[in-house]
C-alpha cells in the first residue's frame, strides 16, 4: 500500500513537470523580445504574411488572442497541444509533428542501439575497474576513459570522419543510406552508414556508463556486506554477479534512464556532421531557417521524452529496489 | 620537503592551475602574442610555413592568431557563465535548504524542472529567439544549469543545518541572512569550489558546440566558430588537418584543465580503505 | 586445533604505516571458547578478519594461522572458499550494513549452505526459520521473505548470529556479537554459544560480563598486542597485568572505576611498554624496553612486573 502511495505521488509530481515544461514553452515566447506571432508562425511565413498579406496576420493575432488575456491565450495554446496541433512548417510543407516524428525515428536508430551496446560495455569495463580499484591496470583504463569523455562529440565525429572517411576511405562520407536499394541491402547498408555516428556516440555513453559503475562498484566494495558474503566462502565471481553487481545496478540504470533525454540531444552535432538527416540535424535546420514551430515542438518533445525517461527509471527503483518507503516522497 | 609532498598530493591540482595560468596569460595577452589581426584577411588556404604557422583559412586569416584570440571569447563565455550558475545555484541552494518548509518545496520544484529540461535543446532554442550575440549565449547557458548545483548544496546544507554549532547560534538569536552566510557558506566552499570549476568546463563546451553549429557571437572569434568554418569551408574534406585539429586540442585542454582544478576533492579519499578495529 | 604464530598486521594509509597487529601468539584448543577483550581501537577486529583471510587491500599480514594444522593466513582468497562457510564461519559485526539490502534474509542465512551443501533455495529458507526461531526472532514466516532494512539493530545482529551458526562450523569468529542488544538478548546469545559444544569459538567482544558467560579463556588486546591471556576463572578471579586491572575495575559492579589517559592507539612505540603512560606501577625500565611474553603457569602476561 505504501509502495502505491509513493508510486501515485511520483506520477502526479511528473506530470506535473510536464505541465510546468508546457508553460515553461508558453512563457518563453511571450516574454523574448520581438513579435510573439513570429514565434508562433516561424520567420519565413511570418515576413511573408507581414508583408504580402498584413490582414491574414491580423486574424491569426485575434485567433491566437494575443492582444487579449494571458488565460485565454494559454487555453488556446493548451488545446492546440491537447489536439496534436502544433502547426505546419512553412519551410517544409509539412505538419510540424509528422516531420519531428519521422525525424526523431531516425534519431532512436541510432540512439536506442548506442545505448543499449554502451550499457553493457559499461558494465563490462566498469565492475572490473571498480573492483581493482586503485591498481595500475584500473588507473590506465580510467584514464583513457576520462579523456575520451572529455573530448566533446563533434570533436570526436570530426577526427574520426576525418580518418576513416576521407583519409583511409573506408567509411562513407556522411548520409544515412545511398539511393536504390531495398529489402535486406538497404538495411546493411543503413548499417554501413550508422558505422561512424554509432561508434561515436557509443565511446560516449560508454565512458559516461564505465566512470559511473566504477565508483559505485567502489563504494560497495568497502560495504560490510560483501565482508559476510566473503565469509560465507563465495567465490569472487558469486560475490561479483550476486552481492555486488545488483547493488550497483540500480543506480546505474537509473544514471543511463536519466541520461537519455541527454543522449537524444547530444546527437545534435554528431547528426549535422554525418548529415545524418535525425532530430537533430532538424533542429539545426530549423534554427537556420528561424523555423520557429519546429523548434518548440522538438524542444517540448525533448523535454517530455526525458521527463518520461526519468519516469521509467523512477518506476524501476521502486518495482526493484525493496528499500523504498514513503519517507522519501519528494518529487 | 613537506612542501614537496604536499604538491605531490596535490599534482592533478597543480597541474589543472599551472595549466590555466597559461591559458589566461595567452588570453590577456593576446594581442601582443598573436603575430597577425586574425579579422586580417591575406592569401586564402595556405599551408603551415613560417609566416603563417597553422596556415590560414579560407578568406586568408592567419589561423594561429585566430587561435589566439578565441581563447578569450571562450574563456570569458566560459568564466561568466559558470560565475552566474554559481551564484544562483549556492543562493537557491542555501535558502532553499535553509528555510525548508515551503520555501523548500517551491524552490526544489523549480530545480527539478530546471534538472529535467535537457540543456542543449533549450540552449539552441533560446539563441535562436534571442539576438545573437556573447550575452544571449551567456543568459541561455545559465537558465537550466544552476539547477545541479542547487540541489548539492541543499543536501549539504540540510546535514550543517543539524549541526550544534548552527542550533547554538539559532537559539542566540541571529539573524538568518547572517547565519546562512557567515556560518553555512564557508562550510560549503569546497563543493561550490568543485562545482564552478565543472560549470565553466561546460559552459566552454556547451559555447563551442554552439559556435560549432554557427550559434555563436557573429563575428567573434572562438574555437567552436574556428571548428565550424573548417568544417563547412572544406577544411575536413581536404584534411587540413592544421585547420581543425588545434581548435579540438585547445577545446580539450581547456576542459581538462579545469576538471583538474576541481579534482582535489575526489582524491583526497584515495586508499582510506581503513576499517574499524 | 586454531594456532595463531606471531602474527602482525599492517596497513598502509599514504606513505604512513600503522601497525595494528604486532606479535600475536594464541593457542586455543578445540572445542574451546574464547573471548578476545579491548576497547574500540585497540585491533580485536582486525585480528577476526585476519584468521578470515579478509582483511582489506592495503593490509599487510605476517606470520602464521594454522588451523588444524592447515596454514590458512598466505591462502589466497580461492583456496579459502574451500575453508569459510564449511570449516570455519562468521558472525559479522552488527553496526552497518552488514546483509546485503537487496536480498531476502531467509537467502542470506543459508547461503553457505547452499554454496557448499547445494542445498534448494526452498530448503535453504526452511533452515533459516529455524535458525531465526532459535534467537527469539518471531514471525520468522514473513522475516525470512523480507529485506533486510526492516530489521531494528538488535534484529539484525541476530539474524547476523543465525547467518554465523547456520554451516555448523567447527571454528566460529564472532566479531561483537552483542552490540546492541538488550540484557534479555545477550543472555540467549550467551546461552546459545555455550550450548555449540562441539565448536571452537573465538568472540571479540568489550563486554566483560557477556565473556564471563561464555568464555573458558580470555585474552586482553590493547594497542595491537595481546597483553594477557589465560583461564577465564583465573582473570576475573585476579588479573595480572595492570590493564587487566583497571579494565576489570572500570565495570559498574566493581566499582566504576575510570582508567587514567586515552589509550594512544597504533603509533609507533619506540620499544617500550604500550601501556607505559597510563600504568599505575610503572617502572624505568618499561620506558626502556618493551615486556616480553611472560608465563605463569597457563597464564601468559606481557609485563615486568607482575604481581608475585
Amino acid at each position: 500500500m505504501e509502495r502505491r502511495s509513493y508510486l501515485a505521488k511520483r506520477i502526479c509530481g511528473y506530470f506535473l513537470t510536464i505541465f510546468l515544461i508546457l508553460v515553461f514553452n508558453f512563457v518563453l515566447i511571450r516574454i523574448m523580445p520581438g513579435d510573439p506571432m513570429m514565434y508562433i508562425l516561424g520567420e519565413e511565413d511570418y515576413y511573408d504574411f507581414f508583408y504580402n498579406n498584413p490582414s491574414y496576420l491580423e486574424k491569426l493575432r485575434e485567433m491566437y488572442d494575443l492582444n487579449g488575456s494571458v488565460i485565454h491565450q494559454f487555453w488556446i495554446y493548451m488545446k492546440d497541444i491537447l489536439h496534436f496541433n502544433f502547426g505546419t512548417s512553412y519551410h517544409y510543407g509539412r505538419p510540424v509533428l509528422e516531420l519531428i516524428l519521422f525525424r526523431a525515428s531516425w534519431t532512436l536508430r541510432l540512439v536506442i542501439p548506442a545505448i543499449l551496446i554502451s550499457a553493457v560495455l559499461g558494465i563490462v569495463g566498469g565492475l572490473p575497474a571498480g573492483w581493482h580499484w586503485g591498481k595500475k591496470r584500473e588507473q590506465c583504463s580510467t584514464l583513457l576513459v576520462t579523456v575520451l569523455h572529455t573530448i566533446p562529440t563533434y570533436c570526436l565525429s570530426i577526427i574520426l570522419l576525418s580518418v576513416f572517411s576521407y583519409q583511409l576511405g573506408w567509411l562513407p562520407q556522411g548520409n544515412m543510406v545511398s539511393g536504390g536499394k531495398s529489402g535486406i541491402a538497404y538495411v546493411l547498408d543503413m548499417l554501413w552508414h550508422m558505422l561512424l555516428p554509432l561508434l561515436v556516440l557509443i565511446i560516449y555513453r560508454t565512458s559516461y556508463d564505465y566512470l559511473i559503475l566504477r565508483s559505485s562498484v567502489r563504494e560497495i566494495k568497502d560495504e560490510p556486506y560483501i565482508i559476510t558474503a566473503f565469509s560465507k566462502g563465495l567465490t569472487q565471481r558469486k560475490v561479483l554477479l550476486r552481492h555486488v553487481l545488483p547493488n550497483a545496478f540500480l543506480p546505474y540504470i537509473t544514471a543511463i534512464f536519466m541520461q537519455f533525454g541527454a543522449a537524444v540531444a547530444g546527437t545534435m552535432t554528431m547528426e549535422v556532421i554525418y548529415n545524418w538527416s535525425g532530430m537533430g540535424s532538424l533542429i539545426y535546420e530549423a534554427v537556420n531557417h528561424r523555423d520557429f514551430p519546429i523548434l518548440q515542438t522538438a524542444f517540448l518533445i525533448i523535454a517530455v521524452f526525458t521527463v518520461l525517461a526519468n519516469l521509467i527509471a523512477d518506476l524501476i527503483y521502486i518495482c526493484v529496489d525493496p528499500r523504498i518507503r514513503k519517507e522519501n516522497g519528494d518529487i | 620537503m613537506k612542501r614537496l609532498q604536499l604538491f605531490r598530493e596535490h599534482r592533478y591540482v597543480w597541474s589543472g592551475v599551472l595549466l590555466l595560468v597559461l591559458i589566461l596569460g595567452i588570453a590577456i595577452l593576446a594581442p601582443y602574442i598573436a603575430p597577425y589581426d586574425p579579422w586580417e584577411m591575406g592569401i586564402p588556404y595556405l599551408r603551415p610555413n613560417s609566416e603563417h604557422w597553422l596556415g590560414t583559412n579560407d578568406i586568408g586569416q592567419d589561423i594561429f592568431s585566430e587561435l589566439i584570440y578565441g581563447t578569450r571569447i571562450s574563456l570569458f563565455i566560459g568564466l561568466s557563465a559558470a560565475f552566474i550558475t554559481t551564484v544562483i545555484g549556492t543562493t537557491i541552494g542555501i535558502v532553499s535548504g535553509y528555510a525548508g518548509g515551503k520555501i523548500d518545496r517551491v524552490l526544489m520544484a523549480i530545480t527539478n524542472l530546471a534538472i529535467v529540461i535537457p540543456n542543449l535543446p533549450l540552449t539552441v532554442v533560446l539563441v535562436a529567439y534571442l539576438k545573437t550575440g556573447i550575452w544571449s549565449i551567456i543568459i541561455a547557458l545559465c537558465i537550466t544549469s544552476w539547477a545541479g548545483t542547487a540541489r548539492l548544496v541543499r543536501a549539504q546544507v540540510m546535514q550543517l543545518k543539524q549541526q550544534p554549532f548552527i542550533k547554538l547560534e539559532q537559539t542566540l538569536g541571529m539573524h538568518s541572512g547572517y547565519i546562512m552566510f557567515i556560518h553555512i557558506f564557508p562550510n560549503i566552499g569546497n563543493i561550490v569550489f568543485t562545482r564552478a570549476t565543472l560549470a565553466v568546463a561546460s559552459a566552454m563546451l556547451s559555447e563551442a558546440s554552439l559556435s560549432f553549429l554557427g550559434l555563436g557571437a557573429v563575428g567573434q572569434k572562438s574555437w567552436g566558430a574556428i571548428l565550424n568554418n573548417a568544417f563547412f569551408r572544406n577544411g575536413v574534406v581536404n584534411h587540413y588537418w592544421w585547420w581543425y585539429y588545434p581548435p579540438i586540442i585547445c577545446i580539450c585542454l581547456c576542459v581538462i584543465a579545469f576538471m583538474l582544478l576541481g579534482s582535489r576533492d575526489t582524491r583526497k579519499n584515495q586508499g582510506q580503505t581503513f576499517i574499524s578495529m | 586445533m586454531l594456532e595463531i604464530v606471531d602474527l602482525s598486521v599492517q596497513f598502509r594509509i599514504h606513505s604512513q604505516v600503522i601497525n595494528a597487529l604486532e606479535h600475536v601468539n594464541l593457542k586455543i584448543k578445540d572445542k574451546e571458547k574464547i573471548a578476545i577483550i579491548g576497547e574500540s581501537g585497540s585491533g580485536k577486529s582486525v585480528l577476526a578478519l585476519a584468521i578470515l583471510g579478509l582483511l582489506p587491500e592495503n593490509a599487510i599480514a605476517t606470520g602464521k594461522i594454522f588451523l588444524d594444522g592447515e596454514e590458512i593466513l598466505g591462502k589466497n582468497q580461492k583456496e579459502m572458499t574451500k575453508v569459510l562457510g564449511t570449516k570455519l564461519s562468521y558472525v559479522p559485526q552488527g553496526s552497518g550494513n552488514s546483509l546485503n539490502p537487496l536480498l531476502k534474509i531467509g537467502y542470506q542465512v543459508s547461503e553457505s549452505l547452499i554454496e557448499h551443501k547445494k542445498i534448494t533455495k526452498k530448503e535453504a529458507f526452511k533452515r533459516s526459520k529455524l535458525l531465526l526461531k532459535r534467537f527469539h526472532l518471531e514471525q520468522e514466516e514473513q522475516l525470512v521473505s523480507s529485506y533486510p532494512h526492516i530489521l531494528s539493530g538488535g534484529m539484525s545482529q541476530r539474524v547476523l548470529l543465525a547467518l554465523g551458526i547456520a554451516p555448523e562450523a567447527q571454528y566460529l569468529i564472532a566479531d561483537e556479537p552483542t552490540k546492541g542488544l538488550d540484557s534479555d538478548c545477550i543472555g540467549l546469545v550467551a546461552e546459545c554459544f555455550r550450548s555449540l559444544d562441539t565448536c571452537t569459538l573465538l568472540c571479540v567482544t568489550h563486554d566483560l560480563n557477556f565473556a564471563e558467560k561464555i568464555a573458558d579463556r580470555i585474552a586482553i588486546v590493547y594497542a595491537g598486542q595481546v597483553i594477557e591471556y589465560g583461564k577465564s576463572e583465573d582473570f576475573f578471579k585476579l588479573p595480572a597485568h595492570p590493564y587487566s586491572k583497571a579494565l576489570l575495575n572500570a565495570v559498574p559492579e566493581r566499582g566504576l572505576i575510570a582508567i587514567d589517559g586515552f589509550s594512544r592507539g597504533h603509533q609507533d612505540y619506540n620499544n617500550r611498554c604500550h601501556f607505559f603512560e597510563r600504568c599505575s606501577v610503572r617502572q624505568n625500565r618499561c620506558e626502556q624496553e618493551e615486556p616480553y611474553d611472560k608465563l605463569e603457569g597457563e597464564r601468559m602476561v606481557k609485563c615486568f612486573y607482575v604481581d608475585s
